[in-house]
């Protein structure tokens, strides 16, 4: 850590203004106003580090990795591989044959599903989710189960957003093989009590997998602190780039599991009578991956060690407490999502206007939000609405963004009520 | 109104405002024949389209809905343009509705009223929602009717 983030760091304070200038979107205008852009739990927008690693990869560095004995290729094997190193240590794996690199968290939580999940589970046993889960943390489970005869159970929640814990340990039995649930929640901000429920599902003798999409952006992440099994997550959520994504797994887990997909770097010898995989973690990549995606999501990781995560996370609770109150200045604005553990997520509905009304008029004054059911319907159910606007914030947002929020509220009331 | 674009103005004038208050006068009929949802999982629109049909003719229609005013404006705008019609004249009304919305035909006569859906065309993903309704009825016909869905999953 350089001496001025270390000063940054103790007092948990952020130069914003220097950050935003590392974010060139930053500085565009959509329909002549500024961009304010709050659609961060959707994707996140990248710093000129990022930008630069990619691009001075392609520039200077671009081959294939683990294949050539030539001076580009080594380049590129080891700029791939020092990413695999910088994501160990950002989330405090025990070692780089632990970091396997996806397309993102979808495909971090299918290949846990098809692969520990077909090899372990059997007709009768039970897969534990939650009811805040993103669709990619339901329907994966869902496809196995189905293969298996294994059966979906669902943690329900509170009207704050909260998991109901004494829910969570009922359902918890020996038949329970395999418990899935994210971190934060996307649409509601929720932060769970990851490591009491890993706790809890081991004491049942399932093994976990963390959903962590929305965590790693926020806060810091160590995966041996939680003890959970499995954790994913995505870089395009992080500041880096989209198509790079992580599965941490426990390496004694990771060495019993069958390949997802077979193809080149996943092999050590094929013949046609036999084929010898290969080691952790080139077991789970076949095929060439995607070298630049790694490279930015290793000098996205750097950005967030320069800036600091708990002075990031500081500050966006900040936010977090200004945008609460701010909003509940609107009238007939109803949050969903209060949970007493959350991040800068405002999910919310407005009397007499839909969402996508609401989404329209707001991004003509610059604000980008979300509307929809942000992939987690069965939570739109349960909260009974159809949809719902969500602000998500980063750590470059401001103050000011969020009264430009109410100010285009402001608006959105004026035209549509 | 200060700060907001004269398109999205167009889009909420009252013309569009008043059909999407109009809805509430098209509850489901009493008697249904046919009937489909439409959903939009873009933006969560959601919509139940209910029909009584009788001698080839739809003789009443109306809706259970939640959605955003342009789909609103529009399914208030099909009732009253397919109140009474024949049925087997319905996809043609769906196909020039289309066409019309899309810009391009004019709109035919008895869609006089439709002109203030027209700001819609600058939104493009915009133009689901005026569309659910038609595509919900066209559901209704459907041998096997599902959830009309105007689009594919876009994922987060
Ligand atoms: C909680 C959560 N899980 C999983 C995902 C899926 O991530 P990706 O589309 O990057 O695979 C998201 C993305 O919105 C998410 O918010």
């Amino acid at each position: 850590m350089s001496q001025s983030s270390l000063a940054a760091h103790q007092t948990h304070t952020l130069d914003i203004a220097k950050i935003r200038a590392d974010f060139p979107i930053l500085q565009r205008t959509v329909h002549k106003k500024p961009l304010i852009y709050l659609d961060n739990a959707a994707s996140s927008q990248k710093p000129n580090q990022v930008i630069e690693a990619v691009a001075r990869y392609y520039r200077r560095h671009n081959a294939n990795v683990h294949r050539g004995l030539h001076t580009l290729s080594e380049e590129a094997t080891t700029a791939y591989e020092s990413a695999r190193e910088k994501v160990r240590a950002f989330i405090n794996a025990a070692e780089i044959a632990e970091v396997i690199f996806t397309k993102g968290t979808t495909e971090a939580i299918n290949l846990v599903a098809s692969s520990y999940g077909r090899a372990h589970l059997r007709a009768g046993d039970e897969v534990l989710i939650t009811y805040m889960e993103h669709h990619s943390n339901i329907v994966p489970w869902q496809m196995i189960c189905e293969q298996t005869g294994a059966v979906l159970r669902v943690c329900p929640i509170n009207e704050r957003g909260e998991l109901l814990m004494d829910e969570f340990e009922r359902l918890l039995n020996d038949k329970t093989r395999i418990v899935a649930f994210n971190h934060i929640s996307n649409s509601l901000g929720t932060v769970n009590p990851v490591k009491r429920m890993v706790q809890l599902a081991h004491a049942a003798g399932a093994v976990t997998l963390v959903d962590g999409a929305q965590a790693v952006p926020h806060q810091g992440v160590d995966v041996r602190d939680l003890d959970c099994d499995f954790y994913a997550f995505s870089g395009h959520k992080m500041f880096a780039p989209t198509g790079i994504g992580v599965l941490y797994g426990k390496r004694y887990l990771l060495e019993q599991m069958p390949p997802y997909q077979g193809g080149g770097d996943m092999i050590k010898s094929v013949s046609f009578e036999k084929t010898v995989y290969n080691e952790l973690p080139s077991k789970f990549e076949a095929g060439t991956p995607i070298i630049a995606g790694a490279v930015g999501l290793g000098a996205a990781i750097d950005y967030l060690n320069e800036v600091g995560l708990e002075a990031i996370s500081d500050y966006e609770y900040g936010l977090l407490t200004y945008g609460t109150e701010q909003l509940k200045t609107v009238p007939g604005l109803r949050m969903i999502g209060e949970a007493a553990e959350k991040t800068s997520v405002f999910s919310f509905v407005l009397d007499g206007a839909h969402p996508h009304d609401i989404g329209t008029i707001l991004s003509h004054t610059g604000v980008a939000v979300r509307t929809g059911h942000h992939c987690t319907e069965p939570l739109m159910k349960f909260f009974k609405v159809p949809a719902t606007v969500r602000a998500s914030l980063a750590f470059y947002n401001t103050r000011e963004e969020i009264d430009a929020l109410v100010v285009g509220l402001g608006k959105v009331r004026e035209m549509l009520l | 109104m200060n700060g907001i674009a004269p398109g999205v103005k167009a889009l909420y004038r009252e013309a569009i405002k008043d059909y999407a208050a109009r809805l509430a006068d098209w509850p489901p009929p009493e008697v249904v024949t046919h009937r489909a949802e439409g959903f939009n999982p873009h933006c969560g629109d959601a919509l139940e389209t209910a029909l009584h049909c009788r001698e080839g003719r739809i003789a009443a229609l109306g809706f259970d809905s939640e959605s955003c005013v342009v789909c609103h404006a529009s399914a208030a705008l099909m009732a009253q343009v397919l109140q009474g019609i024949a049925v087997e004249t319905v996809p043609k009304a769906l196909e020039s509705f289309e066409n019309a919305l899309r810009g391009h035909i004019e709109w035919p006569e008895v869609f006089d009223e439709a002109s203030c859906l027209e700001p819609v065309r600058d939104f493009p993903s915009r133009i689901q929602c005026a569309l659910l309704p038609w595509h919900t009825l066209a559901m209704c016909f459907h041998p096997q009717p599902t959830t009309a869905c105007t689009e594919e999953e876009i994922p987060e």
